[in-house]
């Protein structure tokens, strides 16, 4: 008997990394590895489901400055030069490993996939949205967007103007790929405030998800805990929580699946572990070593001796891991649904990049997952936000608390002494923008060019990524260095436009550099 | 039978010792587990900071860009929530401000500490002199930001930055905006308020007639509803055009 839903919700997102200016920038690696790791093994899971005519419903964010990226032509041509590099790695591996069938093997299935990785990118005109937007259309997938550069709402209610900016502007950038408006948002970090519901309902989103703690602490109390939306006071949205028990077992050290001993060990690459000379053309051309993705080992144990990667081994546990999360569901929803007397929704978000990348069996453990809910129980069923809400519109009204699925659940992460000082420039800058489109409401020409520019910088200095490495306290420059360059290049726009002095050639470079959302409007920032 | 019994109790003994050895091995292991208990979002980290995975060396570059301004010529001091308990301000006086006060308040300006005035503001529209309580917290002067424990979740907060002059007396230079600390745990609020939205309460409504799920086919029976009911009053005339369409086919 039907008693419950779980919610698979993928949250996709990578900061808009893009340099024109150098033949190879390291931080671009991110998003090839990501192509790769994740966002292929996806589309490769979601095809053969849909093949296998086996029905699933996945919500999944893809973040404007993601989306961005998979449609920049510079990027794309660069990802297929990536592969290229890669699959000729690979090649050697094969021979190299001639004499050692334990890294054999796995050399020539690394090879098979970026073989793959390379056919299906081509496949979709090197447009990865493409292939989302099928998904999207067969009604399998229901993407949901973001923050247009991944802001932390909390730390800017000082500045709603900007907040309102990076909302508006996702949603059109969403419309003008997709070719509908989304019907929900991934809130960045899970970051939000009580209030700021309401400027997700001027832009037309229906739904957002928050951290357990923002619907169990909210006010009053929710009578079904996480396992029902609520509708926030005063909007109207619909809030979906994060259920813990189901995000632990993926996430957790203790109890998480991507620990066991016999998956794959993100750690270890032939990047850091094969002599230089060998290594070295398949590496950044400085020298500096580099993950390559080609990993021989799993995880083994908690010490530093690492035995090699078994596939088969780590598909059977993947397999078990798949039937004990499924298992754990029916029993959850069992329980609530005699609790409840109502049918309860279990929503477990991830991090995108978490499956494949970090965890590589992840996309494996989707598909097992997927296929044993259709096929082994009639317990669950997959759902999406907006599927729930049309089945059962009536739903309690609550003023939600501050939450975000960061470090320690609020918003120490990106407020540290690590990175406290971004912000008085950072809302000085908003500020500013809120002057400029009030004092230039109807502009033409370089005039609106600079405008439009000054916004995109703005964005661009928001994203909470920045904030977010400063706070990890490792690798931390490019971070300092994005933010400090955006805001920089933002000032002189905001001087130069109030003096009238803009220098063509010099917005023209920047224009080329930070060419996110070609068709932003800085009248959004009011 | 004396001796039976005496057994008896020792029995009770042991077996009662061997369940209070029980009870506390499992406190044990459920202490032990509570220890390791993770701070929420740690794995979150780890996860994402693994999307930005680093060479072990930093790479040479062109240096940094140029430095951000110390200061923006601006009176202005703003309030953030870190959690339930911390909030942070951070704040900047123009330099003419401190001149003006320099010059009103004489030797009383060199006296004074710099404090900030941390007022409970809870429910209520702050004029300045209408909080619940506040309490301050000397800074050194040359400090433009501060993390202020609060001890008071679920409360809101607006902080004073001022001058307080060996009197007693405290100059206000800047005022914060007003924050919210969030609650640490359930509210104490049980009442409960529910809601349809008014579209999904028109395909609920539409239903309830037995005209289908999509919202389309409930627009056209609203339509149509509101048609009969302008043109022609009376209820029962509602359903008839229906019947009669049909009846007509």
């Amino acid at each position: 008997m039907h008693k419950g839903y779980l919610c698979l919700v993928l949250h996709g997102h990578l900061p808009f990394v893009r340099h024109p200016e150098h033949e190879d920038f390291l931080e671009e690696d991110w998003f090839y590895e990501a192509i790769t790791e994740t966002y292929l093994p996806l589309i490769w899971a979601y095809e053969k489901l849909v093949n296998d005519g086996i029905d699933f419903r996945i919500t999944m964010t893809l973040s404007p400055s993601l989306l961005s990226m998979f449609c920049d032509p510079l990027l794309q041509g660069r990802y297929l030069k990536h592969i290229n590099r890669l699959i000729e790695l690979a090649h050697k591996e094969t021979e190299r490993t001639l004499r050692q069938p334990e890294f054999n093997g796995l050399a020539k299935m690394y090879l098979e996939q970026f073989y793959r990785a390379r056919d299906t990118f081509q496949k979709y005109d090197r447009n990865l949205t493409v292939a989302f937007k099928k998904f999207q259309d067969l009604g399998k997938l229901e993407i949901i967007t973001c923050g247009a550069t991944h802001g932390y709402f909390p730390l800017m209610d000082v500045c709603r103007e900007s907040i309102k900016a990076q909302v508006k502007v996702a949603v059109s950038h969403y419309e003008s790929i997709f070719g509908s408006k989304p019907k929900g948002i991934w809130l960045p970090e899970c970051g939000y405030l009580p209030g700021q519901d309401d400027i997700l309902k001027e832009a037309g989103l229906g739904y957002f998800f928050t951290d357990s703690h923002g619907v169990l602490h909210g006010t009053p109390r929710p009578k079904y805990g996480v396992f029902a939306p609520v509708y926030c006071k005063g909007s109207g949205v619909a809030s979906f929580a994060r259920d813990l028990e189901s995000s632990k077992q993926v996430w957790s050290s203790i109890e998480g699946y991507p620990g066991d001993y016999n998956y794959r060990e993100f750690y270890r690459d032939i990047g850091f572990d094969l002599e230089f000379d060998y290594i070295k053309p398949y590496i950044h051309p400085d020298g500096v070593r580099t993950n390559t993705g080609i990993k021989y080992h799993r995880i083994t144990g908690p010490g530093n001796e690492k035995q090699p990667y078994v596939p088969q081994w780590a598909a059977e546990k993947c397999a078990e891991h798949a039937g004990n999360f499924m298992f754990n569901r029916q029993k959850q929803v069992e329980y609530l649904y005699d609790f409840m007397k109502q049918k309860p929704i279990i929503v477990s978000p991830y991090d995108a990049e978490l499956f494949g990348h970090w965890w590589y069996e992840g996309p494996l453990w989707l598909d097992f997952l997927i296929r044993k809910i259709a096929c082994d129980q009639d317990e669950i069923s997959l759902i999406t936000a907006s599927e729930y809400l049309k089945r059962h519109p009536r739903n309690q009204v609550s003023t939600l608390s501050m939450s975000s699925w960061g470090w320690k659940g609020y918003s120490e992460m990106w407020l540290q002494s690590a990175n406290d000082w971004i912000y008085r420039h950072l809302h000085t800058a908003s500020g500013r923008m809120t002057e400029l489109a009030k004092a230039y409401p109807n502009q033409n020409g370089l005039l609106k060019r600079a405008l439009n520019q000054a916004l995109r910088e703005l964005l661009l200095a928001q994203s909470s990524d920045w904030a977010f490495i400063m706070g990890t306290g490792t690798h931390t420059s490019y971070a300092v260095r994005r933010t400090k360059e955006h805001l920089l290049r933002f000032t002189r726009l905001y001087e130069d436009t109030k003096a009238n002095t803009i220098d063509e050639n010099w917005l023209s470079d920047i224009e080329y550099k930070d060419n996110i959302f070609p068709e932003i409007d800085y009248r959004v920032h009011q | 039978m004396a001796i039976l019994r005496k057994i008896k109790k020792k029995l009770k003994k042991i077996a009662q010792a061997d369940l209070s050895a029980k009870k506390t091995k499992k406190i044990r292991k459920f202490s032990g587990k509570e220890i390791t208990k993770e701070v929420p979002g740690t794995r979150e980290v780890i996860a994402e900071q693994a999307k930005f995975s680093h060479p072990e060396t930093a790479r040479k570059r062109g240096g940094m860009p140029q430095e951000l301004p110390l200061r923006y010529d601006q009176d202005k001091i703003v309030l953030q929530v870190r959690d339930p308990w911390w909030i942070y301000a951070y704040w900047e006086v123009k330099g003419s401000t401190m001149d003006r006060l320099r010059n009103e308040l004489k030797d009383d300006f060199l006296k004074a500490r710099r404090i900030l005035r941390v007022y409970d503001v809870s429910s209520i529209i702050f004029d300045g002199s209408n909080a619940h309580r506040f309490f301050d917290i000397q800074i050194d002067r040359h400090a433009t930001s501060w993390y202020i424990d609060t001890q008071g979740p679920g409360r809101s907060w607006c902080v004073d930055y001022g001058l307080k002059l060996s009197d007693g007396r405290f100059i206000v230079i800047l005022r914060s905006n007003t924050v919210h600390t969030p609650l640490e745990g359930p509210s104490w609020i049980t009442d409960e308020e529910w809601m349809i939205p008014e579209d999904m309460f028109a395909r609920l409504y539409g239903m309830g007639f037995g005209l289908g799920q999509s919202s389309s086919v409930g627009k056209a029976w609203q339509k149509m509803v509101k048609g009969v009911i302008t043109s022609s009053p009376g209820i029962t005339s509602g359903a008839s055009p229906i019947k009669r369409a049909q009846e007509k086919k």
